[in-house]
């Protein structure tokens, strides 16, 4: 999992943004590390408005993995920011189908 | 011929007492006629001869070449080479070399010497090789024995009005013993089994040790020595050591070395007693969590499996439970589920879900509605563990069986035809626990005789094995082998499932996997009368 900062556009950038990016199987041995992340982004200074979550390369999510997507949402949701989980595999959409967790993670809920 | 041996032996003994390392003659009967003052230390001998050393020397052949040394490993010397040199009359001499070529050396008890930390490091490995807080007090008092002591008495932790002793002669068995009787009769073990220090062995008389303290056989005591194990900042205990008149007091040196053998000793119990304790807890939490065994229940078959992810915890995040109706033709309530994560944690909230459904029993036509108070009833602020679970109603209709099924945010269940065909239930609803609204979409199926509904976690689909190793089982292999089970028993087809998945995994790790099957019974079939409860194993 790597962050790459945007630098912002201006000094009143109105949406500055932090990719983070999931690599490999996020699990109950990864999904710690995910939430620490966004944690850290959500608590710079000056803050980020928006916190994508590149899931191109997540290989798999598992139980834990989806609390742990549940947690920063609700994290991000405390903060007034908006989380973009994006590049979602096949894989990660039929399990937030299943667990009928999908409206709740992708509403786009603009600060 | 007598007194040519005790001649030989006036002279032999003048000669072998002045020997600078340990040397004995044996006569032929195997006695020790005579033993330089090193040999004697070295064989920890007060009267006989060693056992090894008797029967080689009654071994030794009358003629022929030289014999070979004898080997053996004395417990402080460590190995000792003993050379026989045979002599016409049927006696030998036998001479001590010990590891390294260097004379036999000092005992521990000399002190200080590298021994005692050679002896003390093994007998802290034995005294840790075991979690049975019975099996450490048997070493402590076996090692005890053959080291330090001619006998030792355990007296066991938590001892109240009746002391627990395990006691040992040297060499012997150790034996368990329950006395009615006040510990302050041994001067000092009292305030040893409060921790506190030990008092010095000369003080204390041996001839005050009551007769329980004393093992049958060891006949009158020469000295007592008295020291407290010392626990995990708790007393763990006492250590009484016994020697004969014979052996001779306790010097200092051999004081402190069984107070150091004492704190091992103190330490590898108080760990098996509080290691006992806690399985004692999750033992009783366990009997609580285990899923219930399944029997036929109002014209309906029940069958149920459960593997927990690690195979040495019988619990973990998948659950079942079947709750007959409360008045006959009612419905029953079956549900089967999965708490995201494992181990005990996992299984708390696995509890929670279990006797929150149990308590909403009275609702279970509603499945909406259930699942609305469970999900509010797990919703917290703490974390975002959550359950995915599906309820079954089951009523049984003449002869066939009508399931309404409720997934949240759970594997939809399968359900085999009477044919062979294997269709998927169309139930879809979300994840309780986590999310402000749960939300279901509730299914009807009719089961006719001979077919099933198959509920089972993702532990089953997702168990990771097969040629590659990382392959999953997969939805179509669960379809596939439910296909081969029509018209099998519930219990069959769910012995089946589990049977091809630990093929699947072998020796792979895995998640919980449960199975669940709600089966009507084929025609012909004599349901039993009357009904019995899932009863916990």
């Amino acid at each position: 999992m790597s962050a790459h900062p945007v630098p912002p556009p201006g000094p009143a950038a109105p949406h500055r943004a932090v990719t983070v990016r999931v690599e490999g199987e996020l699990d109950h041995e990864s999904c710690e590390e995910l939430v620490r992340a966004v944690a850290a982004h959500l608590a710079a200074q000056p803050p980020y408005q928006v916190v994508r979550v590149d899931c191109a390369a997540m290989s798999l999510c598992d139980s834990m993995g989806l609390s742990a997507l549940l947690q920063i949402r609700r994290d991000t949701d405390a903060a007034g920011r908006r989380l973009l989980l994006e590049h979602r595999p096949a894989h990660l959409d039929r399990l937030l189908r299943l667990t009928g967790t999908a409206a709740y993670l992708l509403a786009d809920r603009a600060p | 011929m007598a007194s040519s041996i005790s001649s030989a032996a006036i002279t032999d003994g003048d000669f072998l007492a002045g020997s600078p390392y340990p040397v004995a003659l044996l006569g032929p009967d195997g006695r020790i006629l005579h033993a330089s003052d090193r040999a004697r230390r070295l064989l920890a001998d007060r009267d006989g001869t060693p056992g090894w050393l008797r029967r080689a020397h009654l071994a030794l052949p009358d003629d022929g070449p030289r014999p070979r040394p004898v080997r053996h490993t004395d417990p402080m010397a460590g190995p000792v080479e003993a050379h026989p040199t045979r002599r016409p009359d049927g006696s030998a001499v036998w001479w001590f070399v010990s590891r390294e070529d260097r004379p036999a050396g000092p005992s521990p008890a000399d002190g200080g010497g590298p021994h005692d930390w050679e002896l003390l490091a093994r007998l802290s490995g034995l005294l840790l090789s075991s979690l049975n807080a019975d099996r450490v007090l048997e070493t402590a008092a076996r090692q005890a024995a053959l080291h330090l002591a001619d006998a030792a008495v355990l007296v066991a932790p938590g001892s109240g009005r009746v002391l627990r002793l395990v006691t040992c002669l040297r060499g012997a068995d150790p034996a368990h013993a329950q006395v009615r009787a006040d510990p302050a009769e041994v001067p000092g073990l009292a305030e040893a089994l409060r921790g506190f220090p030990p008092v010095p062995s000369r003080w204390i008389d041996p001839g005050a040790a009551p007769h329980w303290l004393v093992p049958d056989g060891f006949g009158r005591v020469g000295s007592v020595l008295v020291t407290p194990l010392p626990g995990h900042g708790v007393p763990a205990g006492a250590l009484v050591l016994l020697r004969t008149p014979a052996a001779g007091p306790f010097d200092p040196a051999e004081e402190s070395f069984a107070r150091m053998f004492a704190v091992r000793a103190g330490a590898a119990v108080s760990a098996a007693v509080m290691y006992s304790e806690q399985a004692a807890v999750t033992d009783l939490l366990m009997r609580e969590l285990l899923p219930p065994r399944l029997e036929h229940l109002d014209g309906v078959d029940f069958a149920g499996g459960y593997r927990a992810s690690g195979d040495r915890d019988r619990i973990g995040g998948d659950f079942y439970d079947v709750h007959p109706a409360a008045e006959p033709g009612g419905e029953t309530l079956a549900l089967l589920g999965d708490v995201s994560g494992k181990g005990l944690e996992a299984a708390v909230m696995t509890g929670k879900v279990r006797n929150t459904l149990h308590a909403l029993l009275p609702l279970a036509d509603d499945h909406q509605r259930v699942l609305h108070l469970l999900n509010r009833a797990l919703l917290t602020s703490r974390h975002t563990r959550f359950a995915s679970l599906v309820l079954a109603s089951v009523r049984r209709e003449d002869d066939r069986v009508r399931v309404r099924l409720s997934a949240a945010g759970h594997p939809a269940p399968m359900v085999v035809r009477a044919d062979g065909r294997v269709t998927e239930s169309t139930t879809l609803g979300s994840i309780v626990g986590v999310l402000p609204e749960a939300t279901t979409r509730t299914d009807t199926v009719l089961l006719d005789p001979g077919e099933a509904c198959v509920l089972y976690s993702d532990g089953i689909t997702e168990a990771k094995g097969g040629p590659t190793g990382r392959e999953q089982f997969g939805d179509h292999r669960l379809r596939r082998a439910l296909a081969e089970c029509a018209g099998l028993p519930a219990e069959a087809i769910v012995e089946r499932v589990q049977m091809l998945a630990a093929q699947w995994l072998r020796e792979n790790r895995h998640d919980d996997m449960a199975v669940m099957v709600i089966a009507a019974p084929p025609r012909g079939h004599v349901p039993v009368i009357g009904r019995q409860r899932g009863l916990p194993e």
